[in-house]
This record gives C-alpha cells, structure tokens and sequence, in this order.
C-alpha cells in the first residue's frame, strides 16, 4: 500500500511540474490566437509628463498609457509594454533574440539598435512603415539611421551634450568670474584652461571643476566632444574608417594633463558615469558633460536638500581649438520592429506611428529633454519658454552633429577598445600615442572579421 | 549482464525511488546537461543572435592566440593560487582560534563572517566601490589625514590584488563555518590522550586536528577553486575588466564576447576551455590529497 501511494506521489509530482510548464504556455498561445499581440520594451525616459500627473507616475506609466490609447481604437491588437532596466536589460534583449523569443518593438539607444539590425535581429522598415512617416522624419536623423541603404529604426528624439556649468556651486565657491564668453556661445581651448585654473583656485579641498568617466564606454561621447575639440576626426562620413589619429593622441594628451594639473578629478581611468553624476549631484563638481537631464538631477538634489545652493545651471558647448565650435554630439533613440511575422510587422509601424503624432509625441520629446527627430514636432518649437533648452536648441542648430560611428557593425567593440586606451593613459600604463597605436591595431583586428 | 541491463533493473525494482528523483534529473537535463552539450557545439561554430555557421576549431585557435585571453587565463590562475590557499588556511586558523570560545562567541563571529556571503555581491562590491572611489572613497579620506594625494586604487597595474582582497571578504565566511563545524566534531578524547602523552598546542593541530579535517579541507579546496575561477561580479563592478583589460579574468571575458559582443561561439569555446581547467585542477587536487578523503 504505501508503495503503491509513494509511485502515485511520484508520478503526480513529475505530471504537475510537466503539465504546469506546458499549461502556461497553452494559455499564452489560445489568448494570441484571438488578436494580434505585439510586445513592447523600452527603457527608463520618461518619468513624469507635465498635465498627465494623476496617470503617469513613473516610468513606464507614459508607455503603458499610450497603448491602453491605441488599444481603444485598435481592439483587434493587443499592445504589452515592458519596461526594462537600463542595468541588465540589454542582455535580456540579447538572450530574447538568441531565444528566438524577442519583443516586436524596441525603443532603444542608436549605438545598440543598428547592433541588432546588422546582426540579422531586425527588419528594414522602409516598406513596412508608411510614406508620411518616412517623410516626417528630418534628414540628418533619416541619414543616421541608415545602414547598408536601408532605414533600420525609427528616429524619434535624441540628446546633445554639452558641458552643464553650475553656476550656483561656482558662487557659493566664491568665484566672482564670467562663464567662458556666456551660455551657448563657442571658446578656445586655451579659455577654457584659464576657466578651470581660476575655478581651481576656489574650489574647496577634495572638490574639481570638472570630471570625466572612463571606467567603461559609458559616457564616451564627452571624450569625443574634446576630441574633436583637438582637431580629430576619427570616423570618415561613412563611419567605417579611422583616419585622424594624431587629433586622438593630442585628445588623449590634453586630457590627462588637466587631471595632472587637477582641473579634472582623479581617477579618469577609473570612474564611472555614475561616479561622475554622483559628483555633480553631491556639489564635488561645477560641471559635467551633460544635458538637460543632468540638469534636472541638479535640481532634485536642491530640492531633496541634499545641496544647499541656488539653483543656476546654464550649458555651454565643449571647447575647440580655434574656439569657433565643434560638432555637436548627438545620441538619438528611436524604434526598431523586430517581428518576423507580416501581421505583427504591420500592427508594430501602426502602433509606433500612433505613438509619433505630435499631440503624444510632443509631451514625449518634452518630457524626456531631448530633441525631436520629426519635422511636426520640431515645428512646435517645445522650448521656447525653457532657458536651458533654448541655449541648448541655438546650440544643436549652430554646430553640426558629429559622426562617432554609432551605426558600424562594430560599434561596441570599438568603444570598448577606446575605452581600453583612454584606461592606459590615465592610468601611466602606456603614452597617449602607444595607446591610440594599440586601439587602432585593434580597431584593424575587429574589423578584419 | 550488461552495465544498461543492471540499472534497468535496479530501476524496475526501486520505481518509487527512481520516480521521486525524477522532476530533479528532469531539471538537471534541461538546465545543466542540455546547456553544457550545447555550448560544447556551439564552441565549434560562428554564432551570433540570430545565426550560426560550423568553423571547427577556429573559436579554439582565435582565443588561445589572443593576447587578452592570456592575460585573463593568467589573471585567474593568479586569483586562483593567491585566494584558495589564503582563504583555506586563513579560515582554519581563524576557525582553530574560535573552536574554544563559548558558543555565544561562536555564533557571533559566525554571524560576523558569514554576512558577506549572504549579503548580495552587488551590494557589496557597491560598499567596496565606494570605499576606493578615488574622490570621495573613505580610503583616501584615511590615506589623505598621512598627506598622501589621492590615489586611484582600481586603476593601475596592482588593481588585480586589491580585487583578491574584496573577493576574499566573499569566499571566507563559508571555509570558516564548515572548519568550525568540523573541529566542534572532532572527539575530545583524542586531545585528551595527545596532552596525557604531552603534546603541544601546535602538535595538536598539526597531528590531529589537520589530518582528520582533510575531507573538509579536500572538499574546501575544490569548492573555492571553482568559485574563484568563476569571480565576475566584483569584476564587473568594480573595475569592468580594466584598466585597459588588465584585470579581465576568464569568465568575465565570456560574459563580454556573450553579451556585448554576441560572439556567442567564442563565448561558448571559451567556456568549454575554463571546464577542462576546472577539471584538470580538480583531478589534480584529488590525486594530491589521495585516497583517504571520504565523505
């Protein structure tokens, strides 16, 4: 008896845990059968949309408003949108795709979303997504997300950084000086020296003018804005080849001299863009490579008291060396459709193409402070009553943006090497110019593949 | 009667048994053994997210000619012969000087040295992040009160060795417990009769209490070399491989060529490479500690 109730215990155990599994995934497929479902994932922009306060909360509560919106008008479509971590989301994505298993939209960064297209993870949308979008779509964003003649994302904002100067931590320093030639304008690479070395002079113990993160490739768009800054152009206009090294070496030299001097904190080779912003949040820093979010996190640690100044952040471009400007960093993010099946394809564009009429989109771009990528929304001119973003508009549209190769194949694994050699000259491991020799053999080897 | 035929009928004969165990062979086949043999095929294939094409033993050659798959290999051999002795006679000493104290002192420096390793390494390798930030780390707040500038401590060449002391303050806590349970079970008559016949404090460790806590210390040295070659989260954390790849072990560059780079292959020869270590070290360590381990 009681070995007959031991094989019968056993046997249901094996069944419920064989039959749970399956049952879960039967439920999932009868519910699809009945409309299309498209998944959703996107990362943590936007927070808060000013005149949505009671619906949107936090993140991901923008984005889920906007498909219970479409879904009142599309009934036969089923939207899930997923909110993913910027820590470890990208790797979900990437085991989604290998699992064959992967959302059909994703809203992400350029420099990962062309990554994903090249690998054969997306599709080319330029018959999937309709004539009046494609037209919507300014140049410069349409020309950034081509790869291989194909349009591979949607465009839909993107961010410029700048240098954020705060100028509430510079007086309670007691600097009593001007801010370079003003917010917005363009200056030398030798004002900019005199700026930091008189900021020095006041800045408190343990505090600098300035820091930068090279602990990883993370934030690698500031060492290109001083770069450049130096006269190096590193990527052709395809953004396939690296051409001017010696501007690179000059970069690389420049910038370890101001840690050297201690304009820049310590530990460059090190730091993180977390270190750098905690910097910035905990007064340690009067400036940053930034945007209006940086900004905005100025602002949240007044508010929270964590500072006590005023606030008074303005933004200026990053130095060059004949002081009449730059380029212009330009991150944009946007959507890529990953569906395979025809249907899903469809239900996808119609669902990002809801998303992008200015009356969403507007609050959208506004909410996350960047720059819309679409002509009707540009129109609307979003910051004309915010002093920051209208500094930082005459800046987007005085400098043009610069090329740093976010739609090469191997995008990732070039920065990771430049930031390899940004590590071996700040940490005294090798001279600018063996550094910038090693990335670029390196640079030779990836894309020999 | 073959080998198949006798496990037929022991299985026929037990059925209960078989039947009990089954749901965990049936997970360990999906989770462990499938993965394992399908990491073995894809170590012989380009593979990226989305395709795959066989190259034989290309992943194999590309990585054993890599110069930064050396200095990996031979960061983690150093991780590997630095920590596990380290961590495996610090914890018997430490475990030899807590066995005679009450047990409320026992349970308190349990309690002490066993946090870390119950505490999530995120969390801890953020407190360490912190304590050798090179601005606002408490390390050179303290180095700064001697006048010393501030040093960037995760990024020079010596990096590597402040890495082994945070990862050591993950693997001692477990080495300890499992000494200290250990030397608790020893009989105290055998102490007893080694002071009648005059031994001393330190014959008595060497001579009792070391010998019959071989199979605990067999046991330690396999675990934490395993662990130890398979550090990444402190890695990751505190340093993300550099300065310019000097700190990278091999799991990390796994984790690298997985999930950055997508070489999915790469990643999986790799993989394949670090278990025949693993193996061989393991191997290794049984035939030294010979054939009286038992458990």
């Amino acid at each position: 008896m009681k070995r007959g109730i031991s094989i019968l215990l056993a046997v249901l155990m094996a069944v419920a845990l064989i039959g749970s599994a399956y049952a879960g995934g039967k439920a999932e497929g009868a519910k699809g059968a009945q409309k299309v479902k498209i998944t959703y994932w996107f990362f943590p922009i936007v927070k808060t949309v000013p005149g949505m306060e009671s619906t949107v909360k936090d993140f991901g509560d923008w984005e889920k408003y906007l498909a219970a919106e479409y879904m009142k008008t599309n009934p036969n479509v089923e939207v899930v949108s997923e909110l993913q971590a910027y820590e470890g989301g990208v790797d979900k994505v990437n085991v989604a795709i290998a699992g064959g298993n992967p959302p059909e939209i994703i809203f992400d960064y350029l420099g990962r979303t062309s990554g994903w297209y090249s690998q054969g993870a997306a599709q080319p949308l330029d018959n999937i997504i309709s004539e009046k979008l494609k037209a919507d779509i300014m140049d410069s964003f349409k020309s950034l997300y081509m790869v291989g003649g194909k349009l591979h994302g949607v465009p839909g904002f993107a961010w410029n950084i700048g240098l954020d100067v705060n100028r509430g931590l510079l007086k309670s320093w007691g600097y009593k000086g001007e801010i370079l030639n003003g917010p917005g304008k363009p200056y030398s690479t030798a004002q900019f020296e005199e700026f930091l070395a008189n900021v020095k002079k006041v800045a408190p113990t343990g505090s600098y003018p300035f820091a930068i993160a090279c602990g990883s490739e993370q934030g690698d768009y500031t060492w290109w804005q001083f770069f450049w800054g130096q006269g190096a152009s590193l990527f052709n206009a395809d953004g396939t080849t690296v051409s001017d090294l010696p501007g690179m070496v000059e970069g690389y030299t420049w910038i370890k001299s101001m840690m050297d001097k201690g304009y820049f904190a310590p530990g460059i080779g090190t730091m993180n863009a977390t270190d750098v912003v905690n910097m910035w949040n905990s007064g340690k820093i009067a400036m940053i490579g930034g945007h209006k979010g940086s900004a905005n996190t100025m602002k949240k640690a007044i508010d929270d008291g964590l500072l006590k100044i005023d606030y008074d952040v303005t933004i200026v471009p990053f130095p060059t060396k004949d002081g009449k400007g730059g380029f212009a960093a330009m991150g944009p993010t946007g959507f890529i459709i990953l569906a395979k099946d025809a249907a899903k394809q469809k239900a996808a564009a119609d669902f990002i193409e809801f998303q992008m009429q200015p009356k969403y989109w507007a609050s959208q771009v506004s909410a996350a402070g960047q720059f819309p990528a679409l002509k009707s929304v540009a129109a609307l001119d979003l910051y004309k009553n915010d002093a920051f973003n209208s500094v930082q508009s005459q800046m987007v549209a005085s400098f043009p943006a610069g090329n740093f190769a976010l739609t090469d194949p191997n995008y990732n694994k070039i920065r990771i090497a430049m930031a390899a050699a940004g590590q071996a000259v700040y940490s005294g491991m090798k001279s600018p110019k063996d550094a910038v020799a090693g990335y670029l053999a390196e640079v030779k080897k990836i894309r020999g593949k | 009667m073959s080998a198949v035929a006798v496990l037929w009928s022991r299985m026929r004969k037990e059925k209960a048994a078989y039947l009990f165990i089954l749901p965990s062979v049936l997970l360990f086949l999906l989770f462990v053994l499938y993965p394992l043999v399908r990491s073995f095929v894809l170590g012989f294939q380009e593979a990226n997210l989305v395709s795959a094409k066989w190259v034989g033993l290309a992943n194999y050659i590309e990585i054993l000619q890599d110069p930064r798959f050396h200095t990996a290999l031979i960061n983690t051999m150093l991780f590997v012969v630095f920590l596990v002795p380290t961590v495996v006679f610090m914890s018997y000493f430490v475990a030899l000087r807590l066995a005679p104290l009450t047990s409320r002192w026992q349970t308190y420096f349990r309690a002490a040295f066993y946090l870390p390793v119950v505490v999530s390494g995120v969390m801890i390798s953020m407190i360490w992040l912190w304590i050798f930030n090179p601005v606002y780390g408490l390390l050179n707040t303290v180095v700064g009160f001697f006048g010393v500038k501030p040093v960037a401590w995760m990024g020079y060449r010596g990096t590597l060795y402040w890495l082994m002391v945070v990862v050591f303050t993950f693997n001692f806590g477990v080495p300890l417990i499992i000494y200290m349970a250990a030397i608790n079970n020893i009989p105290e008559e055998l102490y007893e009769a080694a002071r009648i016949d005059g031994a001393g404090k330190r014959t008595v460790n060497w001579k009792i209490t070391w010998p019959l806590l071989k199979p605990s210390t067999f046991f330690l040295f396999v675990t934490q070399t395993v662990a130890v070659f398979q550090t990444w989260v402190v890695i990751q954390l505190l340093t993300n491989g550099g300065p310019a790849h000097s700190t990278e072990t091999i799991v990390f560059q796994i984790y690298m060529d997985a999930f950055w780079y997508n070489q999915y292959g790469r990643a999986s020869a790799m993989g394949m490479i670090l278990l025949v270590i693993i193996v061989f070290l393991t191997l290794a360590q049984k035939l030294y500690a010979g054939d009286d381990v038992s458990y």
